[in-house]
This record gives C-alpha cells, sequence and structure tokens, in this order.
C-alpha cells in the first residue's frame, strides 16, 4: 500500500500564470522504506504532483491512488483522513504555526484526526523530543523563539500526526548550515528508526547525494528520469535534466583533470576524504 | 494567479487618456448632477435622467469598454434594483391605478408552499442555467403571481393596486443606478490604479489644511493595493498547510468553524505584523520619510481634452443646477 | 570607507545584541561578515545604515560621523537589500518599485525614469518593469532591490542574508550581479551571510559570535580556523574542508593539498 499514480493530469485554470501543471504521471510510492527526491527546475511541476499525495490537489485526468482509496474521490467519499496517513510539511511551514504554546500546536494535528486529548498530547511530546524541542519550552509561546526552532515546532507538529508517509516540500531552504543537519538529521533518523517512506522536494544536489536512495526528476510536468541516485548522474540524458551534480562529483572531476586522479563516484564528504587519503599521484 | 485589481481594461480609448484628475472631478460632477434630478413623474425630469443615462452610455461606447463588462458591472445590483422597484409598486399611490380593479393577493399555505418550492428550484438549478439574471427576474415575477393565483387555505390577504406613478418612480430610481454604476466603472475600467492613487490624493490635498495627511494615505493605499495579490497567495498556502494538519474546511460544527478561522487569522496576522517590521526598515532605509517632499516617476499635466472634459461636465452640472432652481 | 569604534546596542532580549565592535573597511572593497543565526551581524547592518541607534560608540562613513542629525545625508551613502524579496518590494510593478527610491530623493521624473531603465537593464529585468512582485520569482525580486539600491547611486552596498530565502538558481543570479557590481562599479560591497560559498567570493571576512568580532582576515586566514567557525555554527565548504583535513596530514601529497586549495575558492 501506498501511493500510485495513473496516467495522472493535472492542468490549471487558466487564470493562473506561475502554477505548474503535470501529465501523464506514472508513479509509485510505497507506503514504507523508501527515500525518494523528487528533483526538478522552478516550474516543473514538483509542488503540484506532491500536493496530489495528501488529496489537496485531484487530477483532472487519471487516478492517483492514496492508500487504497481513488482520487479523485466518487461523491460521498471523505479525503480528510489522508492527510494523517501522508504528512506534507510546506516550504517555511513556521508560518502554520498559531497555537498559544508550542506543544498546544504541536498537538493541534493529532487532536484533528480524532485523538483524545491526552493521546494527541503523547504524540505531540514523542514529536517534540524527536525534533529536540525540550520539555521546557513546551509552553512558551511560538512566536517567542528563533527562526530555526519554528521551523523544527512545525514539523514536529507533522510529525505528532505519526503519518506513514512524509513529504516534505525543501524543508532546508533558508536555513543555516547547522539548522540544515539538525533537519536532514531528523528525517533520516526517522526513515531509518520507523522505516517511514520520506518524499523530499530539493534543489540542493549534496542533500540528494547525502541522504536521497531513489530519485525523480520532472522537467516541464512530466517525470524524465525514475531510479536510484547511482544511476541518475551516469545517465545519458543527464545535462537535459537541468540539474547540477552534486559538490563531490565537480570536485573529483577537477582533480581528474588537473592531476589525474581518477573519478569515483563518492555522496558524501567523509567518503571523499578517505577516498582521497588513499590515492596516490 | 493573474489578480486584476480594480478593472482596468487597456483599450487606449481618449477616456483612458484624460489626466485622472479630470475623470474624478468629472465623476463627480455628473454624479452630483444626477442627484440633483429629482424624483417625480414630470416629463421634464424623466428627460433629464434619460439624457444623463445617455451621457453613460456615450462615454462607455467612447471608452471602447467591452458590452460584457458593462453588463457584468451592473449584474451584483439586480437584486437591489428589483427590490427598490418592488418598494416603490406597493408605497407609492399617486397617480392612475394600472388595473380597473384591486388585485386581491393571498398569503395562503398553498401560495407559501409554491413560493418556497420555486426558490428551492432556483436555487439547485441556478448555477446550471444560462440567462440567470433573466429567470431571476422570472422568479420574481411568479412569486407576486402565485400570490393572486392560489387562494387556497388563506391566512392572509391584501390588495395590490400599483399606479401607473409608481411604476414610473420605480424605473426612474431603476436607471438612476445604473447610471450611477455605469459612470463609476468607467473610471475604474479607464485608470490605472496608480493613477487613481494619484488623483485621490491630489483632490484631497486641500484636507492639508486640517493637518490630515493625504500624502501618506496615498502611500497606504499603493502598499495595500500592492500587497493584496501576495496575500491571497499566503492565504492560500496558510489552507493548504492546516489542511494538511487535519483542519477540514468541508465538516464543520459551529465550534470548528471558529478554530479554522482563528487557525487562518493568526498565520496571516503575523506575517503581516512582520511584514510591517520590515517593509517600514526598508522604506526607511531608501529615505522614506513620513511626511516629507517627494517627486514623481509619472508626470501628470492637463491637456486640451482635460479642460474639454471638465469643461463640459462643469457645464452639465451648472445646467442641471439651474433648471432645478427655476423649475 | 566605513569606521566603527566600540559599537555597543542591547535593545532587548529578542534583538540580538553588539558589543564593542571596532572594524574598518576600505573603500571599493567586497567583505563579508559571517556568524551563527543571532551573532549580531543584521544587528550591526542596521546600525551601520541608521535604523538603530547605537548605545554607545561611534560609526564613520567617509570619515563622517553619523548622527541622527544627519542621517538623510547617511541614506545617500550606504543602501541595504533584505533577506525576504516581498518584504523589501513597495511599488506596484517593478518600475514604480526602482523607482522608490529616487522619488524620496526627489530627483525630478525625467531623471527618474532615466535611471528606472538604466539599472532595470543592469540587473537583467528591463522586459518586467510593468510586472507585479506577486509574478516574479524570488531572484527576480532580489534583483529588483538592488537595482533599486543601485540606481542611489550609494557608495557603499550591505547585502543583509539577501540570498538566504532562495532557490539555488535564484541565488545565482545575484551572485553574478554582484560579481558584475563589483568588478563594473567601484561600490564597497558588505555581504552578510551564513554561506561560506558566498563568504569565499570576498577579500575579507568578519566573523561575528554571540554579539563580538571574533575573527577577521582574509579567507584563508579565517576558513583554517576550524574551531572558531564550527563553534559559530559555520560550515566550510566541501572542498575547503577536505583541504583543511588533508593539509595537516603528512602522508597527504602536497599538489594535492595545493590544488584542492586552488579548487576551493572556484567553486
Amino acid at each position: 500500500m501506498g501511493i500510485k499514480f495513473k496516467n495522472v493530469n493535472h492542468e490549471y485554470q487558466s487564470f493562473s500564470s506561475n502554477e505548474e501543471a503535470i501529465k501523464d504521471i506514472n508513479l509509485n510510492v510505497n507506503g514504507t522504506g523508501e527515500f525518494i527526491a523528487i528533483l526538478g527546475h522552478t516550474g516543473a511541476g514538483k509542488s503540484t504532483l506532491v500536493q496530489h499525495m495528501n488529496a489537496l490537489l485531484y487530477p483532472t485526468s487519471g487516478v492517483v491512488n492514496v492508500f487504497g482509496q481513488d482520487l479523485p474521490p466518487r461523491k460521498k467519499d471523505k479525503v480528510n483522513h489522508l492527510r494523517q496517513k501522508v504528512g506534507l510539511v510546506f516550504q517555511f511551514p513556521e508560518y502554520q504555526l498559531f497555537e498559544n504554546t508550542i506543544i498546544e500546536d504541536i498537538a493541534f494535528g493529532p487532536k484533528n484526526f480524532k485523538s483524545t486529548k491526552d493521546k494527541a498530547l503523547d504524540n505531540a511530546k514523542k514529536a517534540a523530543s524527536a525534533v529536540g524541542i525540550d520539555e521546557s519550552m513546551y509552553e512558551q509561546s511560538p512566536f517567542r523563539i528563533s527562526g530555526g526552532q519554528m521551523r523544527r515546532v512545525a514539523v514536529a507538529g507533522i510529525l505528532a500526526m505519526d503519518p506513514s508517509i512524509l513529504v516534505l516540500d525543501e524543508p532546508t531552504r533558508g536555513l543555516d548550515p547547522k539548522g540544515r543537519d539538525e533537519v536532514m538529521d531528523i528525517f533520516k533518523t526517522i526513515h531509518e528508526t520507523e522505516n517511514k517512506t520520506i518524499v523530499l522536494i530539493t534543489h540542493d544536489m549534496d542533500i540528494v547525494s547525502r541522504y536521497a536512495k531513489r530519485v525523480v526528476v520532472l522537467k516541464d510536468g512530466e517525470i524524465v528520469f525514475d531510479g536510484l541516485k547511482e544511476d541518475l548522474f551516469t545517465h545519458p540524458d543527464f545535462n537535459t535534466f537541468n540539474l547540477e551534480v552534486p559538490t563531490t562529483f565537480k570536485l573529483l572531476k577537477a582533480l581528474e583533470e588537473k592531476l589525474g586522479i581518477p573519478f569515483k563516484e563518492t555522496y558524501t564528504r567523509e567518503e571523499l576524504t578517505n577516498y582521497l587519503k588513499g590515492v596516490k599521484l | 494567479m493573474k489578480i486584476n485589481i480594480g478593472q482596468y481594461i487597456p483599450t487606449n480609448s481618449i477616456i483612458h487618456k484624460l489626466d485622472p484628475r479630470t475623470k474624478i472631478i468629472s465623476l463627480i460632477l455628473l454624479l452630483v448632477a444626477l442627484f440633483l434630478i429629482p424624483v417625480s413623474t414630470s416629463s421634464l425630469n424623466l428627460i433629464l435622467l434619460g439624457t444623463m443615462f445617455f451621457i453613460s452610455i456615450i462615454l462607455s461606447m467612447l471608452a471602447k469598454v467591452p458590452i460584457g463588462k458593462l453588463i457584468s458591472s451592473l449584474k451584483p445590483l439586480t437584486f437591489l434594483l428589483t427590490f427598490t422597484f418592488i418598494i416603490q409598486m406597493f408605497t407609492i399611490k399617486d397617480g392612475n391605478p394600472i388595473f380597473n380593479n384591486p388585485l386581491s393577493m393571498h398569503l395562503s399555505l398553498s401560495s407559501i408552499a409554491a413560493i418556497i418550492l420555486l426558490i428551492v428550484l432556483y436555487n439547485l438549478f441556478k448555477r446550471r442555467l444560462p440567462f440567470r439574471t433573466l429567470l431571476f427576474f422570472i422568479l420574481v415575477f411568479l412569486i407576486f403571481y402565485l400570490q393572486y393565483l392560489l387562494p387556497y387555505v388563506k391566512i392572509f390577504t391584501y390588495e395590490f393596486n400599483p399606479t401607473v406613478d409608481s411604476v414610473i418612480r420605480g424605473s426612474f430610481l431603476f436607471f438612476r443606478i445604473m447610471t450611477t454604476i455605469l459612470l463609476t466603472s468607467l473610471l475604474t475600467f479607464t485608470t490605472m490604479t496608480t493613477d487613481l492613487n494619484y488623483g485621490f490624493e491630489y483632490i484631497l490635498s486641500p484636507l492639508k489644511i486640517f493637518k490630515v495627511r493625504v500624502e501618506v494615505f496615498a502611500m497606504m493605499l499603493s502598499l495595500i493595493l500592492r500587497y493584496i495579490p501576495t496575500l491571497l497567495f499566503e492565504t492560500e498556502k496558510i489552507i493548504k498547510a492546516q489542511a494538511s494538519r487535519g483542519l477540514d474546511f468541508n465538516e464543520s460544527k459551529l465550534k470548528d468553524k471558529i478554530m479554522q478561522i482563528i487557525a487562518l487569522l493568526i498565520p496571516i496576522f503575523i506575517i503581516s505584523i512582520t511584514r510591517a517590521e520590515e517593509l517600514s526598515d526598508a522604506m526607511e532605509a531608501r529615505g522614506y520619510v513620513l511626511g516629507a517632499k517627494r517627486t514623481r516617476i509619472d508626470e501628470y499635466r492637463f491637456r486640451v481634452g482635460d479642460f474639454f472634459g471638465l469643461f463640459l461636465s462643469v457645464g452639465i452640472m451648472a445646467t442641471f443646477i439651474v433648471l432645478r432652481i427655476l423649475v | 570607507m566605513i569606521e566603527t569604534k566600540n559599537l555597543t546596542f542591547q535593545y532587548n532580549k529578542k534583538t540580538e545584541a553588539v558589543k564593542d565592535i571596532s572594524l574598518k573597511i576600505p573603500k571599493g572593497s567586497w567583505v563579508s561578515i559571517i556568524g551563527h543565526n543571532g551573532s549580531g551581524k543584521s544587528t550591526f547592518a542596521k546600525l551601520l545604515v541608521g535604523l538603530l541607534e547605537a548605545d554607545s560608540g561611534e560609526i564613520y562613513i567617509n570619515d563622517e560621523l553619523i548622527t541622527k542629525e544627519n542621517l538623510t545625508n547617511l541614506r545617500k551613502q550606504i543602501g541595504i537589500v533584505f533577506q525576504n524579496p516581498d518584504n523589501q518590494f513597495v511599488g506596484v510593478t517593478v518600475k514604480y518599485d526602482i523607482a522608490f527610491g529616487l522619488e524620496n530623493q526627489q530627483l525630478s521624473s525625467k531623471e527618474i525614469k532615466e535611471k528606472v531603465l538604466e539599472y532595470a537593464r543592469f540587473v537583467g529585468m528591463e522586459e518586467y518593469l510593468d510586472k507585479e512582485p506577486h509574478l516574479l520569482s524570488g531572484g527576480q525580486k532580489q534583483r529588483v532591490a538592488i537595482a533599486g539600491a543601485l540606481a542611489m547611486e550609494q557608495d557603499i552596498i550591505i547585502l543583509d542574508e539577501a540570498t538566504s530565502m532562495l532557490d539555488p538558481k535564484g541565488t545565482k543570479e545575484i551572485v553574478e550581479l554582484i560579481k558584475k557590481v563589483n568588478k563594473e562599479m567601484n561600490k564597497t560591497v558588505i555581504m552578510i551571510t551564513h554561506d561560506l560559498e558566498l563568504a569565499n567570493l570576498s577579500d575579507y571576512v568578519y566573523v561575528f559570535k554571540n554579539g563580538s568580532l571574533v575573527l577577521e582576515g582574509n579567507n584563508k586566514k579565517v576558513f583554517s580556523e576550524k574551531e572558531i567557525l564550527e563553534s559559530s555554527n559555520l560550515e566550510l565548504p566541501i572542498a575547503l574542508s577536505i583541504y583543511h583535513e588533508l593539509a595537516n596530514d603528512k602522508n597527504i601529497d602536497k599538489k594535492l593539498v595545493d590544488t584542492l586549495w586552488e579548487l576551493s575558492s572556484k567553486m
């Protein structure tokens, strides 16, 4: 069970000039275990695509099946419950904070899904500790903390709903390097310990390189690549995807040019350092 | 999202090319003239009203505004206009009756039931049928006709005895409102918001004598116009974000509706307050000083057309004032 | 030339403090101020442009002491581009936004029109003069902001985290624009950022930490102070970080280390 896109198209109404359409989308996202990066130029359709995953948008043709339910739904069908199963974190999610205290805001999501007040609070506390929000902060106002902390509170608000699939739209945008690492580590941990599927929209090839397993590339609304990240960078059409290569690749290519060091696909700084330590000129 | 602020339609007509001050002043003068005509059934007043209506049509043609746009600017007023007309028919007793004998209208069980059925049917089907305005008129007509037709199980009966005068007066009010809307729409169709802003600032500038900071209000208005589309976008994003946390905008009890509103209002509020702080810093850093003199990128100059237009408007108003005094 | 002497400011717990900052920025240089969130960099920028008044200490712009009285004059010499592209865009369209500062300077309508066109061209937004801001990308809005600042023809321009909210494409646009500004116009550019790759493009770096200036120097010097940078939550770009790790390792060929240093300034 998970999310299945079958021949999905989504066209926008004519009065929107900078929204993205998607065409001929066929995509399967497993309900567990995946770590997928969604890549593509601005306007390629990434946001539109992921908003179909939690029923915020419906296809104009084709069907999206989310955990057994078809979208567009039939008349009587309710879709709200799907948003608990597929948790979507928008860009700059700190804008969604509104409750009086941090813990209440985190508990807002679970409360909406018919949890009892106590259970919602429990989930909220668990999520708070997963993002590094300490008990001492629970009663503080969510507006009197730093930007990075606000971001983590907002993320906790989605984690507290305990979704099976986490969809993240550029979760590190606007954060400083430490903030970026902290946030990505949260998702990495959740992925590894709870085996949740993570779908991540990003422009940062270093994040893709470091965390993603599978990559889906969109171009002008269509999927042009869907496979392992290792296969992405060596793909013959890579130059048409409008993507950068990770910094590690750039560095290795340059070292190969200047010093003849053989190119090797490495995805993290540590891998690269170790490789270079063992290299003989 | 293409959001058109105001309803500017760029057709580059001679009206478009007029200075915004001319247009605003002319609008005011013409509206004053229009409302100077007393509501009566005398031929003179009817002719005067007809003339004003005719003038507004001519101006619309000169502005090359598509007829469709003109009609749609009137549509929101259908209910008000119909209501006004009906009130006239029921309250004005001067003049000759239309019907030979007063009509007996019945609010009976049958007529009330039929009316309710009709209203329900109208609301159910109105989205699917074209010519909604026409249907609306038919609906209103039927509401009264049914009261005449169905006396079964009488609850309340009244006499309906409209006079010719009441119909004429109703039409008078109808056309007067229409002319007002047409003239006002003409202003927004032919003038860009930045120009309108300047026009209002200029015309209100005498208020500066009373320490009213007109230029500050003009800047505020300009900022509001700039931020409306952005705020709409952000509202949409907040709605989606909260929906993703389970806020269901479809199912709801009253208690939940209140929560929905709070979950939307507070984030927008916070965004706006932060924006106000940052924006004022940016404006200050760019040399803006509240109340200080500023120049403009746009130049506004009165030209021949403007003098001509103003002269005409003043002339029309003067004529109407004189007629009102003399007659 | 900008000089501050013992600049100190503490407003309330929410605003970052600045403690005893003394520095000298030479005319025409491109410098970066780096530091963690809350280290006082943005507060410092606001003090420089007169948006905040220091508790103690002095600021000299081109040898003139800044006081409350000569703020108008200050605004003619130093401009600033902020982080949020939407919260500094004043005009209803691009044209009116670039014109805003010039209208404040009371230039004539003709002069304003000329400068708006000239600087819109310089930043590559000429085609967009009549476009409304909600139709523009973040990078485009920031280009307009820079055009607005350039149009005021101030000697000094501060970029306060101007690329932090942008995607890589937008960031690239702005970086290219700044390089162009630095090359073609003899302006002093102060870049405030937490992105060390960006800071690496400038000639000289100041490191702020908890309100104090803890380190300054050229890139090579500053980026080798690993402990200071790490304790400031700053992350060296990959090339530089590998360079530092290998530079101290005796087993690594010097040629490799040198090449890594060379590459780190290009990437």
